[in-house]
């Protein structure tokens, strides 16, 4: 994606505020389905971004990363500065009624800019329900703008905010902001103490109540382990049924068939042929695999972390696991970019670096290069085992584990460095509204069809084609000796450990064909686990570590996969004989 | 607490110490190498920590109150070069640490006799340590403060206030025991704090809090602090976060948990919660502010600061 500009007709709006304020709540009460993630450009900072009709004005509204301030101490911070110096049409400044003199000090430093500026205090509700009361009007005069009131989850005040946005954008003169105020915390402060009054006292809430317990040693451990299973369970189980009821009937029932017929009538049989709907036919398993055994535990996946995201609670999570973390020399924040390799590793390498230690970063994207599934592996892994064997599965989760810990150990006292220290805020607990999961699910949904689908198809009609002309005996022969020699696998199987650099899912997928003994299942997915991350993150990899890094990335999974796998297959049988 | 709690609860807290005190004679008496590993590892650190809040001279001799068959305290004391008197009520427990004592040679810097904590007189000695599970505690610190020499000081062990130990063992506050001045504490592991309090010099009567001595820092740092202790920030690193979460000079803290293993500290501040690694903890520098009674009280009132 481009970096952002005006659109082709119209204004350019943006959603500036501190993280955690309920930005994306009120962007996606404002777009409508057509939304997009966006990367800034040298950068790992993404933003979304949709286009807005307001009255007359068409609109591109992005929505700004969370900033605290604009003092260009992080990435997420320059990306707003520079988006500001792009001079939009309109700001919408989005304060925090609950935490309103941090956002009043954001709200000076935009101020500050002279850009027709809207202020929208979020989060009235919880303000309300702390006893207190925010005059606008005083807090309108003393920041010389307009303000309004909303509390985005309840969905109030929005439709003021999207009827003064039109009537600003008539006529922006309006909106810039009229009195000169001094940045600074005592001018915040200042003008906090003018326009906040106590009601009343309040009481405890169940909301505090809870999220305090979950943060705290105990019983937030208890809850921590709760949620790590509703998570497990919610991925492979609601995943399951997708697959199951939903993805299988519609694909394998319909749609795949009918390919298949239509292909029978146009293309004479032959090698053609072979390659669109034979064994390795790119047009029946390249729309099988991804469609009915990896997209559903894709959409479970991404369900759970949006759900987690939204709700406030991967801080806590990263609040109790930093001290363990921290053993291996990670920080807390470390869990962020692992949870996000169990999606797909690529955002979880570019997410490396909110990791300010470069030790962590390496670290980090080494064990999830290493150990850690992408969702289309496991959604693979799952279908694979399950079925046969939950014990396998289990196994290898176990390995998958260990070999993430000790590859977390042993690196955090080889690499030289220092870890920096954790700093952050954790938010209130709240539910999260279904519409806003169902957009994140959707925009998530489409980077996965665009991205991944066309690779595997590519993928799978390269090994037709290595098939068809008789290739893949060929190296299969090349590669006996390790394939069914140390690995004790079929020879075949050597197609998936090539097809394994395009798509990691390709290097489980082909062995649901083979009519492999558990064990051999078992030796196949582990080999699978921790073979060569996809030929897409090697590239990552090379663009942010450099060439020499990708490499030793390349041969350290490949000798260790080969290593760990011939060795279970060996105890493996071993243990079988006995 | 209700009557009928507070009963289970003092019967738990013999029935643990009955069982604790046989163990420790056990271990003084045949095992005394397992006893010293067991005080290096645990009681190092916090008697290190104890000693840098009382910031005494040393060569000082210091009475330990509570010491039991096994006086590990007074051992780590007597290691840092001081002479210490061990006192224990209970003439089994006094028999088996000068048992302790003899095995590890420290006979010459550490004297255990049978006394009660209620009636000693504490006058002769610099410094006063007095452990956990010494009881009736509050009666004996008391005494101790009373009869205590002017700045003397007076370390004492406390349940961490949202620990598990708060059950069996009292919180004793200085407040209470009609300590009005200021007071030091630090966190140490194992759900235990400690408490040092300086006895103010006394003069006609009035008791006057040391303001005079030079050397005495009032500040101390968020990382020391305790749960549901408040502060007041003074002074913070060059963090650019630190500020718009709240941390800023004259802000008011209360700590709400820390996290085992070295984890993080969590402090509510102007409303918000903020999980602070103790690296960055350590150099934030505050003032005593008090203690709150429950942390989520003051998370709402602390929303109108």
């Amino acid at each position: 994606m481009p970096e952002p500009s005006h659109s082709s007709s119209g204004k350019l709006i943006l959603l500036i505020g501190p993280p955690n304020v309920g930005k994306s709540v009120i962007f996606s009460e404002m777009s409508g389905m057509d939304v997009a993630m966006a990367n800034y450009p040298g950068t790992t900072v993404d933003y979304t971004e949709g286009e807005v009709l307001f009255g007359p004005h068409r609109a591109l509204v992005i929505d700004v990363p969370g900033t605290y301030t604009l003092e260009a101490s992080n990435e997420a911070e320059e990306v707003a500065i520079q988006m500001l110096d792009r001079e939009p049409d309109l700001v919408v400044c989005v304060l925090d009624a609950a935490n309103l003199e941090s956002s009043i000090y954001l709200a000076l430093q935009v101020l500050e800019r002279r850009l027709p500026t809207l202020i929208a205090v979020n989060r009235i509700d919880l303000l309300r329900e702390r006893g207190l009361q925010l005059d606008t009007d005083a807090l309108s005069r003393a920041l010389g703008t307009d303000v309004l009131r909303t509390a985005a989850v309840a969905g109030e005040g929005l439709d003021t905010l999207h009827s003064t946005i039109c009537s600003a954008l008539d006529g922006p003169e309006r909106s810039t902001p009229s009195s000169k105020t001094d940045v600074s915390w005592t001018e915040a402060e200042g003008i906090h103490r003018c326009v906040i009054t106590r009601l009343r006292q309040s009481g405890v809430t169940r909301r505090d109540l809870i999220g305090d317990a979950s943060m705290r040693p105990w019983p937030g451990v208890l809850v921590a382990c709760g949620v790590l299973v509703a998570v497990f369970a919610t991925v492979v189980g609601l995943g399951m049924a997708l697959r199951r009821f939903v993805l299988l009937p519609v694909f394998t029932g319909l749609i795949i068939p009918q390919i298949v017929s239509l292909i029978q009538e146009i293309v004479p049989s032959g090698l053609l042929q072979n390659i669109m709907i034979g064994e390795y036919g790119f047009l029946t398993k390249g729309v099988e695999w991804p469609f009915t055994l990896v997209m559903p535990y894709v959409l479970s996946f991404y369900l759970a972390l949006c759900f987690l995201e939204d709700s406030g609670y991967l801080p806590r999570l990263g609040v109790m696991l930093d001290g363990l973390l921290g053993k291996i020399g990670l920080s807390g924040a470390g869990i962020i970019p692992l949870l996000l390799g169990y999606g797909c590793g690529i955002p979880a390498i570019m997410s490396t670096r909110a990791l300010s230690s470069h030790k962590h970063r390496l670290t980090v994207s080494l064990m999830v290069s290493l150990s850690i599934p992408c969702m289309a592996q496991t959604g693979a892994f799952i279908s694979l085992l399950a079925a046969r064997s939950i014990g396998a599965l289990s196994f290898v989760a176990a390995i998958s584990i260990s070999a993430l810990a000790i590859t977390g150990l042993l690196l955090g006292r080889i690499l030289p460095g220092q870890s920096s220290p954790t700093l952050m805020e954790i938010p209130d607990l709240l539910l999260p509204r279904p519409v806003v999961l169902g957009k994140k699910l959707w925009v998530r949904t489409k980077h996965y069809i665009k991205d991944a689908v066309p690779a595997v198809v590519g993928g799978v009609a390269v090994a037709a084609v290595l098939y068809e002309t008789g290739l893949m005996i060929y190296l299969g022969a090349l590669l006996r000796p390790v394939v069914a020699g140390w690995l004790q696998l079929p020879e075949e199987a050597a197609v998936p450990i090539l097809l394994g650099i395009f798509r990691r899912e390709l290097t489980v997928l082909p062995l649901l064909d083979m009519n492999l003994t558990t064990l051999q299942l078992t030796v196949g997915s582990v080999v699978a686990l921790f073979y060569v991350p996809c030929v897409a993150m090697v590239a990552v990899l090379m663009r942010e570590f450099g060439a020499r890094f990708a490499l030793a990335t390349l041969v350290i999974t490949t000798i260790f996969a080969f290593l760990v796998g011939g060795i279970v297959a060996r105890a493996g049988l071993l243990l079988l004989t006995i | 607490m209700s009557s009928a709690s507070s009963a289970v609860a003092l019967w738990i807290m013999n029935m643990t110490g009955r069982l604790i005190g046989k163990i420790e004679n056990l271990i003084a008496h045949s095992l005394p190498a397992l006893g010293m590993l067991y005080g290096k590892k645990f009681y190092d650190s916090l008697v290190r920590k104890e000693l840098d809040l009382a910031r005494l001279k040393p060569g000082g001799s210091i009475l330990h109150v509570g010491c039991g068959s096994l006086p590990l305290t007074a051992l780590m004391l007597a290691r840092h070069g001081f002479s210490v008197t061990a006192v224990d009520r209970d003439r089994r427990a006094v028999a088996a640490a000068t048992e302790f004592v003899r095995s590890q040679r420290r006979e010459a810097c550490i004297h255990v006799q049978q006394a009660d904590g209620e009636t000693i007189d504490a006058s002769p000695y610099d410094a006063v340590w007095v452990s956990l599970h010494v009881f009736p505690r509050r009666r004996v610190l008391r005494n101790l403060l009373e009869n205590m020499r002017p700045e003397a000081k007076l370390v004492y062990r406390n349940p961490m206030p949202d620990g598990k130990l708060c059950c069996i063992y009292p919180l004793v506050s200085p407040g209470e025991l009609g300590h009005g001045g200021e007071f030091h504490s630090a966190a140490a592991d194992l759900g235990k704090q400690s408490v040092v309090i300086e006895k103010p010099y006394r003069e006609e009567g009035l008791v006057v809090p040391i303001t005079s001595n030079q050397d005495t820092s009032i500040d101390t740092c968020l990382e020391d602090l305790t749960a549901l202790q408040v502060a007041i920030i003074f002074s913070v690193p060059d963090d650019p976060l630190l500020a718009p979460l709240g941390l800023r000079p004259g802000k008011r803290v209360t700590v709400s948990c820390r996290h085992p293993f070295g984890g993080p500290v969590v402090v509510h501040v102007q409303g918000r919660r903020i999980a602070l690694g103790r690296e960055l903890a350590r150099k934030i520098r505050v003032e005593d502010g008090g203690v709150a009674e429950n942390c989520l009280s003051h998370h709402i009132a602390a929303a109108e600061n």
